[in-house]
């Protein structure tokens, strides 16, 4: 690899990097730090193919792998320390949609990893169907209907998140 | 609000304060074993938290010349370039947030990849930016936020500064003599040119545990050669290898926990129930196993497991 490469490998980490460990976080389920290191796993990949694919849409293929191992990781939920399912970090207390929200997050988590990574690509990432579709590999069908039924199980969270 | 409105909401609020830290780069290159890693940047993730509650006040404060900053309130006008604000002086994590809030691509930067041996972090307040503030740049443009190398904070688990408002340090065990005797165990074997590194980290595996690495002659700083893990998580025991003693026993595992092959990628891990509420697990850095060789490995890993007996 050339210096070259190398520079622009850093420069794609250190603007890309944040926007990967928050999706990853969003589709494992994972603390911060289990995100961190698993999109440093999917970061090493890049890095491996690097001066192959840096012309061509490191972004896309980053995203890739980070969302295909989130998902494999959190479908091992059994797995010794390296996830800890724990609540998600610390935010300030800002009214009383609080308990909506952490609703809302825990039916997330509940949810079937790949329909998890839908709703995450979708409503967080604000991809399109079809990319969503390129990125995990499926239809733009089977898209739609993930993120239909998802939806309908966090509107479910949240009618009963609602103190009556 | 509609679900799809609360539901990205939600999502913001639980990952919109968490920033990747700038040694990403290099972490990815000298990858090898996560474990102290992961111990080294678990803190700085949470101190991130604790910094973003602040950031609205700053925001409010300064973004009148940063373009299009204020989301859903800003015209759908063509903006033909964004001036970059003045952050010099700033916490870093509120420079990028303010960097990205003004439509711009933030990248944190520490001044070169020299310092990370010597006590020293990369420093919180900004010394400069490129392009500087004041420049017109692209929506969407690269701009460096440039932080000092400044000594590390020296790790004290008595006392935490009240000024920083407590946040969170990586406890240690202190110094350990020989390194051999803590949290209750004593390490009676190790391979041979195998010694304490001279740190510990305390926490990072579940309640009441605690890791001390131990390493050969001329290892990189950071790194294991064979790592020894204490805690009263049962989960840290794994039943699933080969059996090689009462309540013993040894596995190589791949970088994500699971099953794996004896090589460059995977982890040789012992683990043993010492008492109902005290496991200890061993872990052989891919590096070191592969000097020994598999079977080497294998039979010094039991040694070292078994070599392992509780200490009043």
């Amino acid at each position: 690899m050339t210096d070259e490469d190398e520079a622009a490998f850093d420069e794609f980490v250190a603007a890309r990097s944040t926007a990967l460990l928050r999706t990853a976080i969003l589709v494992c389920g994972a603390s911060a730090h289990d995100a961190e290191d698993l999109v440093q796993g999917a970061l090493e990949k890049v890095y491996r193919h690097w001066s192959r694919i840096r012309a061509d849409n490191p972004e896309a293929y980053a995203r890739k792998v980070v969302v295909n191992s989130a998902i494999t990781r959190s479908r091992r939920r059994r797995v010794i320390q390296e996830i800890t399912f724990a609540a998600p970090p610390d935010t300030p207390v800002d009214g009383p949609d609080l308990g909506l929200r952490e609703a809302m997050l825990a039916e997330l988590r509940k949810l079937p990893a790949r329909m998890r990574a839908v709703l995450v690509l979708r409503y967080w990432e604000d991809q399109s169907e079809a990319e969503t579709a390129t990125l995990l590999g499926c239809s733009v069908g089977t898209v739609k209907s993930q993120a239909a039924r998802g939806l309908a199980r966090i509107r479910e969270a949240m009618v009963e998140g609602v103190p009556a | 609000m509609n679900v799809e409105e609360a539901l990205k909401e939600a999502m913001r609020a639980q990952v919109g304060e968490v920033y990747a830290p700038p040694s990403m780069g290099s972490a990815v290159r000298r990858r090898r074993r996560r474990s102290l890693v992961r111990f080294r940047t678990a803190g700085a993730v949470l101190v991130t938290a604790a910094v973003a509650v602040t950031v609205p006040v700053v925001l409010t404060n300064t973004t009148p010349s940063a373009g299009p900053a204020s989301g859903a309130s800003a015209p759908a006008i063509a903006v033909p370039g964004i001036v970059v604000p003045d952050v010099v002086g700033m916490n870093a994590k509120q420079a990028y947030l303010l960097l990205e809030q003004a439509g711009l691509t933030p990248m944190l930067m520490t001044p070169g990849e020299g310092g990370e041996k010597a006590g020293v972090v990369a420093g919180e307040k900004v010394i400069m930016t490129e392009p500087a503030a004041g420049t017109v740049a692209d929506p969407k443009a690269l701009v460096q936020i440039k932080v000092p190398w400044v000594p590390a904070p020296t790790v004290s688990p008595t006392a935490l500064p009240e000024d920083e408002g407590g946040k969170p340090e990586i406890e240690n065990l202190g110094d350990l003599g020989d390194g051999l005797t803590w949290m209750g165990i004593h390490v009676g074997y190790l391979p041979e040119g195998v010694k304490w590194g001279g740190t510990s980290y305390v926490g990072g595996f579940g309640k009441k545990s605690a890791t001390v690495p131990y390493v050969t002659q001329g290892l990189e700083e950071g790194m294991y050669s064979v790592q020894v893990i204490v805690s009263a998580d049962p989960q840290l025991l794994r039943r699933d290898g080969q059996k090689v003693g009462p309540a013993t026993w040894v596995d190589v595992y791949d970088e994500g926990g699971g099953k794996g092959d004896f090589g460059p990628s995977a982890t040789l891990t012992a683990s043993r129930e010492l008492s109902g509420d005290q496991m200890v697990q061993v872990a052989f850095s891919p590096d070191f196993s592969a000097s020994l060789g598999e079977e080497r490995a294998r039979t010094e890993i039991v040694k070292v497991i078994e070599g392992i007996r509780p200490e009043k």
